[in-house]
This record gives C-alpha cells, sequence and structure tokens, in this order.
C-alpha cells in the first residue's frame, strides 16, 4: 500500500478486516497497558521524563559537534566511518563493502533505517541474500512485507497465520504455539549465524564521548550479527546520537520501559570497535544516513521530530492507528510518528494525508519519552499542505466561505435562520451531510438558538429563578 | 540475605533468572551443584579473573566436565563460534549488577565475553556482592571508575526473549534461554 | 464577579440547553452573566483543518470581543483549548499578540472555573441514573481538566458515576477529522460505546457536546438506547435535563 493512497487505504481496510478482536489493536492495549505499570513505578517518572527531554533536545541542538567527536573517536577505535546523503548511496555503499570481501550473504537485525533505505531489493538485485534475524522481521521477510510496527513488525499477524506460513515457507509441520515457531527460528537461523561473513545492525544511539554503537535487542540477534560475522556495517541515522553514556543509560530504559513495558531491553550491545582475538568481527563500518534528516534539521518548526528514539509508544497508544495497524500508512513509518516523518521526510506531496488522518486527541505527545509536540507538528503539516499542494487547497472556498458567515455575526445569525427553515422541511430532519452521515444521524438545530433563550430570559422569560 | 539480595532475587525472577547466594568458601560446591540441577557437562569460560579463580585447572581435575577456556588470541573466528554453539554453559564474571532492573554488565577483558555468554544455552554469571549496586546509573558509573570504557561492552537482563508472536513471551531466541547470577559474599 | 459567556457556534445553534444550564450554574455561584451576541467562532474548524488566515480572522474577533473581560467562561474544553493554546501558533500583530497575551489565562473551561477558581461545589440537582463520564481528549491533555467536572458530578443525588475501561482512549469525533475520514471516525466511535455498553450505563456525559454530539449521532443510528447529556446540564437539573 502506498502513502500517497492512504486515505484510501483506510477505507479498504476497514471494510475489508475480519470480525472480532483486531490483533493490531489487542497487542498495542497490552503494550500500554505495560508501559503504564513501568512508569507508575517511578513517583518522579515525570521529572525523568522532562530531563530525557533536554538530553534529547541537547543532543539534538550540538549534533554537528557530536558528529565531529565521534569522527575522532571512530578513527581512533577502527571504526571506518562512511556518510550517505540519500538512501541510494546508502545502498551502494554497503554493497561495495560486501562486493569488496567477495561476501554473498548478510545477516540482518533490526533496523528500520534499513527499512527506509530499502536495503532488502536493492541486495538481492546484486546477488546477495539479506537475512532477517529478528524473529518478527523474520516473519514478514518471508511474507514478503514490511513490518506494521516499528518495535514489533508482526503485530498485525495471528499466531494461525504465522504457523501456517512457517509450514508453507520452511516445509515444517503446522504448529502454532509460539514457543515451537521460536525454537524452528532459532535452529534455521544458527545455521545461518554460524557460517556468516558478514553482519548488519541498526545503531539505536552512537555516543559521542566514547564512540560506542550501541544496539538494543531482547532475542540476542543484535548481539549475534555484531559478533559473529568479521565484517559489521551499521547504520546510523544522522539523529541518533548522544553525548555521554550517562545519557545513554537513561534513553535506553526509556526505550524500552516505552516499547514494552522492559525495565531494559535483555541486551544492550556497545560496540567499540573491531576485536583481534576468537570473537568478531575484525571489521566495523558504520554508513551515517542523512536522507532528508538534515533538512529536517534546518527546519526549526520541524526540527523537535528529531527527537525521536523510535520507541513506537505513539502507535501503540493511537487510536487510529489500533483501528488499522501499520500497513495502511505505506512507507516504512507508521502511527503518529508516521504522520509526521512522512511529509517532512519525503515531501508533502508524498503524504498529503497523513497529518489530517488524526482526531488531534493528544494521547500521542502524552506517552512519548521525548515529549514531542506531535499534534501541533500535524498541525504545522496540515498548514503547510493547504498552503502548497494544490488538490488540496479545494477546501479554501469552503472555508472562505465559512470565515465570511462566522466573522459578522448577522451574517452567522442570517445563515443559521435559513439553516433552520431549511430543516423544518426536511424529510426526518436528518440532514444528509457529507461524510457525517456515515453511520450517524445529523444533529438537528434547536428551535431556538441560545442566543435568543438568553434574550428572552432577561426578559423574563424561559428561567426558573 | 539482605535487602538489596532479597530485591535482586525477586527480578531476576521477574526476568525468568535465578539468583544463587553462595560464600566464597562454598563456591566450588555451590557450582558443583548448579551444573548437576542444569545437566551441564560442558563449559566454556571466559577470560576474566574471576572465572579462572573458580575453575583451576587442578580444582576441577576428574570432574568429568569438559571445559572450553578462551584464549587472549589464536584460532579464527569460525573455529571459537561452532565450539562454543556445542557447550553446555557459558561462565563470565561481571562489572557489577543493578538491583533494580537485574542489569550486568559483562567484564570489557580481552577476548570480551560477549560469545561465551550468547552461543551456549546457559549463562552463568559469577559477581562479587560489592559489585551489586542500585540501579543502571550506578552500574554505569561504576564503569567507569573501572577505567575499562575503550571496549566493546554488553549489558545483560536476563535470558533471551521474543514476545513477536502475538505478544506472547518465549525464552531463549538467539540468546541463552538460562541465565544464573551467582553472588560471592 | 461579572462573566462573559462563551457559548461556541454548535452549542448555540445545537444544544442552547447546555448554555442555559452554564448560565444558571454561573449565576447559582454569584456570578454576573452577560452574553455578547457578537460572538461566533472560536476558529478552530478552519485552524485544524490547516486554514490558519482564516481561522486567524475568527480569532482577532474572538480577541477584541472579550479583551474587557474579567473571565471568559466556555461550556466546551475543546474551544477553550483552541484559545488558550493554539491561538498562539497565529500570526497576529503586535497589539493584538498582547491583548492575546493579557486575556488568555481569563478564559476558562466552565468546570474550571466554578471548581479551581470559585471553589464552589454546591451541587443541589439529583440525576437517578448510571452515568459514564468520557474524557475529552483537549480538555483532559491540553487543559488537565479530569477531577473538576467529576468531583461536581459526584455531589448530584441518586448519580452512579461510572468510567469506560477504555477511559481516556478518544472518542473519534476530532472536528472536521469526522467527516474527512468518516470510516475512522465511526470505528473509534464503535470501540467507545461498546466500553459504555460494557458499563451499563444509560447516559454518557462529557466537557464537551462535540464529542456528545459524534456519539449520540451513532447511538441513535444503531438505536442503542443511551443518552448523551453535557455535565453542565446534569449539573443545573430540572428542566436543563430535558
Amino acid at each position: 500500500m502506498s502513502m500517497r493512497d492512504f486515505k484510501k487505504n483506510i477505507k479498504t481496510v476497514i471494510a475489508e478486516r475480519p470480525d472480532g478482536p483486531l490483533p493490531y489493536k489487542k497487542n498495542t492495549v497490552k503494550a500500554v497497558r505495560a508501559r503504564n505499570l513501568r512508569k507508575d513505578e517511578w513517583p518522579d517518572f515525570q521529572e525523568k521524563r522532562a530531563d530525557l527531554s533536554r538530553k534529547r533536545i541537547d543532543d539534538i541542538e550540538h549534533l554537528e559537534e557530536l558528529h565531529e567527536k565521534l569522527r575522532e573517536k571512530w578513527a581512533a577505535n577502527g571504526i571506518i566511518a562512511h556518510e550517505a546523503v540519500d538512501a541510494q548511496s546508502a545502498r551502494e555503499t554497503v554493497l561495495n563493502i560486501l562486493q569488496g570481501h567477495g561476501i554473498n550473504k548478510i545477516l540482518k537485525s533490526k533496523s528500520m533505517l534499513s527499512e527506509e533505505i530499502e536495503i532488502n531489493p536493492f541486495l538481492e538485485q546484486h546477488g546477495i541474500v539479506p537475512f532477517e534475524t529478528d524473529l518478527g522481521e523474520y516473519i514478514v521477510q518471508l511474507r514478503g512485507e514490511h513490518p506494521s510496527h516499528i518495535t514489533m513488525p508482526a503485530m498485525h499477524l495471528t499466531r494461525v497465520e504465522i504457523g501456517q506460513l512457517f509450514a508453507e515457507k520452511l516445509g515444517i509441520e503446522y504448529t502454532e504455539d509460539p514457543s515451537e515457531l521460536t525454537q524452528i527460528a532459532r535452529e534455521t537461523l544458527r545455521k545461518e549465524f554460524l557460517s556468516s561473513e558478514a553482519g548488519m545492525c541498526g545503531v539505536n544511539f552512537a555516543v559521542a564521548e566514547t564512540g560506542h554503537l550501541a544496539t538494543v535487542t531482547n532475542e540476542g540477534n543484535g548481539r549475534m550479527v555484531t559478533s559473529t560475522p568479521k565484517v559489521v556495517i551499521a547504520l546510523l541515522g544522522w539523529e541518533r546520537v548522544t553525548k555521554s553514556l550517562g545519557n545513554l543509560s537513561m534513553l535506553w530504559q526509556f526505550l524500552a520501559r516505552s516499547a514494552t513495558g522492559q525495565k531494559t531491553t535483555v541486551y544492550l550491545n556497545l560496540t567499540h570497535g573491531p576485536a583481534p582475538g576468537p570473537v568478531g568481527p575484525r571489521e566495523v563500518h558504520v554508513i551515517i544516513v542523512d536522507n532528508g534528516r538534515k533538512s529536517l534539521y534546518a527546519d526549526e518548526e520541524l526540527r523537535p521530530v528529531l527527537r525521536c528514539i523510535r520507541c513506537g509508544a505513539c502507535l501503540n497508544t493511537c487510536p487510529v492507528y489500533q483501528q488499522l495497524g501499520g500497513h495502511p500508512y505505506g512507507g516504512v513509518y507508521p502511527g503518529p510518528i508516521g504522520k509526521v516523518l512522512a511529509p517532512a521526510l519525503y515531501g508533502l506531496e508524498e503524504a498529503p494525508d497523513h497529518p489530517f488522518a488524526s482526531s488531534l486527541c493528544g494521547a500521542c505527545e502524552a506517552i512519548c519519552p521525548a515529549s514531542i509536540p506531535l499534534p501541533e507538528l500535524m498541525l504545522l503539516l496540515r498548514k503547510r499542505i493547504t498552503e502548497n499542494i494544490p488538490g488540496k487547497a479545494s477546501e479554501q472556498k469552503i472555508w472562505s466561505l465559512f470565515k465570511y458567515m462566522m466573522s459578522d455575526s448577522n451574517r452567522y445569525e442570517q445563515a443559521t435562520a435559513l439553516a433552520r427553515t431549511a430543516q423544518r422541511f426536511w424529510p426526518g430532519r436528518d440532514f444528509p451531510v457529507p461524510g457525517w452521515s456515515t453511520g450517524r444521524t445529523s444533529p438537528t438545530l434547536a428551535p431556538k438558538a441560545f442566543r435568543d433563550l438568553f434574550e428572552n430570559r432577561k426578559d423574563g422569560g424561559a428561567d426558573d429563578e | 540475605m539482605n535487602k538489596k539480595l532479597t530485591q535482586l532475587r525477586e527480578v531476576l525472577v521477574e526476568l525468568d533468572a535465578t539468583l544463587v547466594v553462595t560464600k566464597a568458601d562454598n563456591l566450588h560446591t555451590t557450582l558443583e551443584k548448579v551444573f548437576k540441577q542444569n545437566h551441564i557437562t560442558s563449559l566454556a569460560l571466559s577470560n576474566d579473573t574471576i572465572v579462572s579463580k573458580a575453575f583451576l585447572v587442578k580444582d576441577w581435575k576428574g570432574s568429568g566436565l569438559s571445559m572450553l577456556r578462551m584464549p587472549k588470541a589464536g584460532k579464527g573466528i569460525e573455529t571459537w563460534r561452532e565450539k562454543l554453539a556445542e557447550t553446555d554453559a557459558g561462565i563470565t564474571g561481571a562489572v557489577g549488577i543493578a538491583v533494580e532492573t537485574g542489569t550486568a554488565l559483562l567484564p570489557t577483558g580481552d577476548p570480551d565475553p560477549r560469545q561465551v555468554s550468547l552461543l551456549p544455552l546457559h549463562h552463568i554469571m559469577l559477581i562479587e556482592k560489592k559489585n551489586v549496586v542500585d540501579n543502571v546509573a550506578a552500574l554505569f558509573e561504576l564503569w567507569a571508575n573501572s577505567d575499562s570504557q575503550d571496549r566493546n561492552a554488553i549489558f545483560v537482563s536476563g535470558p533471551s526473549r521474543t514476545a513477536d508472536i502475538e505478544k506472547e513471551l518465549v525464552l531463549g531466541v538467539h540468546g541463552p534461554g538460562k541465565v544464573t547470577v551467582i553472588i560471592i559474599e | 464577579m461579572t462573566i462573559d459567556l462563551f457559548i461556541p457556534c454548535f452549542v448555540d445553534q445545537v444544544f442552547p440547553r447546555t448554555g442555559l444550564a452554564t448560565v444558571h450554574l454561573l449565576e447559582k455561584a454569584g456570578c454576573k452573566v452577560r452574553y455578547n451576541r457578537e460572538q461566533t467562532c472560536c476558529g478552530q474548524p478552519a485552524f485544524n483543518s490547516g486554514y490558519h488566515k482564516d481561522a486567524q480572522v475568527l480569532a482577532e474577533k474572538f480577541i477584541r470581543l472579550f479583551s474587557q473581560s474579567e473571565a471568559v467562561v466556555a461550556p466546551s474544553a475543546s474551544c477553550v483549548a483552541m484559545v488558550r493554546k493554539h491561538y498562539a501558533s497565529l500570526n497576529f500583530d503586535k497589539s493584538i499578540a498582547e491583548e492575546y497575551e493579557r486575556l488568555k489565562s481569563r478564559v476558562f473551561e466552565l468546570s474550571e472555573f466554578l471548581v479551581d477558581h470559585l471553589r464552589w461545589n454546591d451541587v443541589e440537582s439529583s440525576f437517578h441514573h448510571k452515568v459514564a463520564y468520557h474524557t475529552s481528549c483537549h480538555g483532559y491533555r491540553e487543559l488537565g481538566i479530569y477531577d473538576q467536572p467529576r468531583s461536581l458530578l459526584q455531589k448530584v443525588k441518586g448519580i452512579d458515576l461510572v468510567e469506560p475501561d477504555d477511559l481516556h482512549a478518544c472518542c473519534g469525533f476530532g472536528g472536521t477529522f469526522s467527516a474527512k475520514f468518516p470510516e475512522l471516525s465511526t470505528s473509534m466511535g464503535e470501540d467507545k460505546i461498546q466500553a459504555v455498553l460494557r458499563t451499563g450505563a444509560d447516559v454518557i456525559t462529557a466537557t464537551d457536546d462535540s464529542c456528545l454530539m459524534h456519539l449520540s449521532g451513532m447511538l441513535q443510528k444503531k438505536r442503542i438506547p443511551i443518552k448523551t447529556l453535557h455535565y453542565a446540564r446534569i449539573l443545573a437539573g430540572g428542566e436543563f435535563l430535558a
């Protein structure tokens, strides 16, 4: 499903989704509940959150300096740094490294950035097999799909669907037991790990004071891909940088608590550089991907979105995401963060409906560990879209008329009087209102408006006092 | 057991990990018990002091345990990863462990224990009681004071897990499905 | 104290009783209540649709109209949030911006004015129903309104005040969102209605008639006999319930 068709996708998905509990609703509600329990454990949660937001703002404000420091550290630590302005150059950098070593297989741990640069189809075209090793990613890769969630890639699927998938693709006997399915994936992927020559991971945070590349993982695949092969390629979003290990310790905890309601993830893997002994890697590459991030930084109004630590909590709590799952959004980033990131990164015309598909309820901002004002950013993008996208300006007439009517109380009173008369003659008084009348009766105007009742009241009219 | 250790036990239970507390004098017996309970016959040993001290060759002669000691240098990655994957348990020390979260920071020695603690099915950690700290922040401080921040490092909180299928918890995906923390008093 | 009422356009036209109940409560609390019929709309629908320039014209009208007020009180959290919070992102010239700065802290949602400002809680009405309280998002998240209306409702004789298990979840209204994305809006509304049905309540109340308009539209279409009533009408009781 494409980003441009978001509005159409919404209709399709809602029309076609099965009756009964939706897996994405069930799973997100569970995740929010777990997150809230953790939140209540910290009596000073809001102070800690405010502190984290300040740290994140400080990191973003000093990105250039932090990157300079990282460069020095990486050079000293033996990490080879590459810069990629866009997805294409990121893909080519990966390909060059692999081809330089004659490697035709790469094991990947979970990375949304790797989804963003669409590395898998590109590598396949060039005869290199990418293996997703996170269980959820492995499942969606087997299905030929994209992840439907930032941190829970296969959360749109039921155990039955996954059982059928494994039976069909791996030629095993059908089982829908999560524990058995996990064992099957473990065994299949273990063989690959033990013969791997290259690994790819995302970087949750690069730490400027030491040069560490921090990768969080629960399954251990993030550790596997960074310690079993000889060559490691780490993908770093340009903004995913933090000043110190002290910052990292809080970022890590907030990430885990917000994403899954764990106190920490099971593993925090800190890659400092190549290792000489019996443990890999021999060679560590980091690719710093811009792909629109620097222009986001230059845009002061949108800059706060760079604070995002990709915990996915805003997806979980979002009543729209809960209705849809991630796929209808198109693109890589669904949910509230996606509604801002998609038009901001790819251009307004690529995701013109994203910022509008929100009731602006504010649940996303309330749960965000970095306090990103997502509803405000959606409002800002709505403004930019109506001002810049020709197709979206079609409403202009309606709002001009609205302004004309509302800017003068006489006109407002005349218009409502007219509507009141029309209503009197409308059968059943249920005006069909475009959009509204889908599944709702229309509101009826009261026989007399408040303004008239209030006047009468002053004349000794309708009150009981 | 003091309050800190009681709390650590609760947290580790929540993480599906096991806490064993032992006197230094009893360490050998405790280890034997752990191995027996978990049907461990082969061990991979990391190269840090606390492990080396606990596994002096002379002390385990005739125990029937096969032991794989990680060398500082030598054979390639390929050989070691396969050997490690075949052992029942990997034993490492830890810089310290945080009570609030059950998180241990593995030592950053040479070679670092990233694979000993990853490829075998069971990860056993030996930690001195003085290195039990309150929370993650304190653990990061302990690390800062140890002068070993210029290395690869791993923080571990319990066994490997996933909830990718209908958010149902399953242990032991790619990393160890069992974690035993042994605190030495 | 003299209060200037702000009765949002749709309340004026569709829910005048909410306005009358607001007057009744403020007078009971000892206020002198004024209503200037030059008022219309705060501009939120245009603003939320991305048409800031059109919204700004209405915002400036609002600011000028109420610039001399001691306090402005409205029975709609969403409109109050628009004024207090979102007017700040409009591009006022200096003199309007200054007037806005002076005005914004004097604009209140009814329950926050009664409880936080007047410390009034002398509720005398009775209402023998099981009532589900729906937290309107803008009131709850942008103004921090939750305890105020609930504390007043709890003083109503005979009321059984309950909360749906998805208490803080949006009902799906969302202003123009409800007409732009009707399938989404009503799916969200459906979840809310199911949550209310689980409570066994026969009335839903909220700080905003807009949420209630959406829910009652769905309830009527589905022929579910649950009534929706702005909390001010329950607090005022009597004829305001009709």
